[in-house]
């Protein structure tokens, strides 16, 4: 059996599992526009964690977090029948949470604290806290703690827009592009914006980048 | 997601390494049943909600697109009407043999007027229509208020137009365990 035809059927490159999952959704998309409700609560069940995930990491606190994803989920459904697949359904559904959460951070700027989600048992095996275990005094637990506290601290003194494309390129993997797509920029503001982010991590960050 | 912000084989701890730690700050699992819940509850509020008359209409479309443009002229206007005047009666109807939403096909849109929320009850058999008019809760099965009465639907209902009855639908959770039952909306 030649290479080709063992692709054959499978999603050979990410490019295409992109494109299949684009019209997945799309499919699913049209039968909520159709009336089939129920359709909805698949793309929802689909997209609730990586939603949820985005704007938590763009709040620090769990509570608003899921308010603002279930916000978001609602203003989907509502904009539905505007919908047309210009761009994907994720990266429209993905701008609906990012422009409902910065609209909510805007209006509560004074009113800010953090209420954090614990980590998964999977940290425990993460090679980059066995690095700073092994070059600190603290044990893993306590470095743990500790570094998930300064971590968000760090997010937060960023501006809004520069957070925005961190946590999206960062912690959610988001390409440059589609990130452009979500926040209505260039992939050079993308670029450029991520960059300065970056060095202000560094800043507030050091003590753990240092050797 | 095809570029490269995955780790680096380095043995220096960067600062995208530290904030790949975050991925691992996340609910567990039985958060997500709750979310779904209170998801489907706020749906449900959202779409009962009386809201100003625009985003009322985008709502509409929103919830049952292709239906809403075939709403007769006079029932939009005297919904319109009523969301105006935030008057919200309820009206109910009871029929043994059919189906709620086919007994109450019947009922024209003077006799629910001027918009009818209808859920149905399959759980106790006895197939009882109640039309919802104005907000309530969508959290639970228990009668709230007045004389609005909720009733969750056990099970998916059809998408149709029947007897020029125009649908859109909803869905929130039954209240009868942890099922999720979707609901359609008649707006007559």
């Amino acid at each position: 059996m030649s290479e080709s035809n063992a692709m054959t059927g499978a999603l050979a490159t990410p490019a295409a599992a992109h494109a299949a999952e684009a019209d997945t959704d799309m499919a699913l998309v049209k039968q909520v526009q159709a009336g089939e409700v129920s359709a909805y609560d698949k793309l929802v069940v689909k997209y609730r964690e990586r939603l949820y995930s985005v704007v938590y990491n763009l709040t620090g606190n769990r509570e608003d977090a899921n308010d603002l994803a279930q916000e978001a989920f609602i203003k989907a459904f509502r904009s539905i029948h505007l919908f047309r697949g210009k761009s994907s359904f994720f990266t429209w559904l993905y701008r609906i949470a990012v422009n409902n959460t910065l609209t909510h951070l805007k209006r509560n700027r004074m009113r800010r604290f953090l209420s954090l989600e614990k980590m998964d048992e999977e940290v425990h095996s993460s090679d980059i806290l066995e690095k700073l275990t092994a070059r600190s005094r603290s044990d893993k637990p306590a470095l743990m703690h500790e570094l998930q506290e300064k971590l968000n601290e760090a997010l937060q003194k960023l501006s809004l827009k520069h957070r925005t494309v961190v946590v999206l390129f960062e912690i959610e993997g988001l390409s440059h592009q589609e990130i452009a797509e979500v926040t209505k920029t260039s992939e050079g503001t993308v670029r450029s914006r991520l960059h300065y982010a970056k060095q202000q991590l560094q800043a507030s960050l050091k003590e753990y980048l240092e050797q | 997601m095809q570029e490269t912000n995955e780790p680096q084989s380095s043995h220096q701890v960067s600062v995208e390494d530290l904030l790949r730690l975050k991925r691992h700050e996340k609910p567990d699992a039985a958060y997500w049943e709750r979310f779904d819940r209170e998801l489907h509850q706020k749906s449900w509020q959202a779409l009962a909600k009386p809201r100003p008359v625009i985003s009322i209409w985008s709502g509409l479309r929103a919830f049952g697109g292709k239906f809403v443009p075939a709403l007769p002229l006079s029932a939009a206007a005297a919904f319109v009407v009523a969301l105006t005047l935030n008057h919200f009666p309820s009206y109910t109807a009871t029929s043994p043999e059919a189906p709620a939403y086919a007994a109450a096909a019947p009922v024209s849109a003077e006799a629910a007027t001027p918009v009818a929320g209808m859920a149905e009850d399959f759980a106790g058999g006895a197939h009882q229509a109640t039309f919802v008019v104005g907000q309530f809760d969508g959290g639970s099965a228990a009668p709230v208020g007045g004389n609005v009465t909720l009733v969750a639907a056990s099970r998916p209902m059809p998408v149709e137009t029947n007897h020029n009855v125009h649908y859109v639908g909803g869905s929130f959770d039954s209240g009868f365990g942890s099922e999720n039952a979707s609901v359609l909306n008649r707006i007559y």
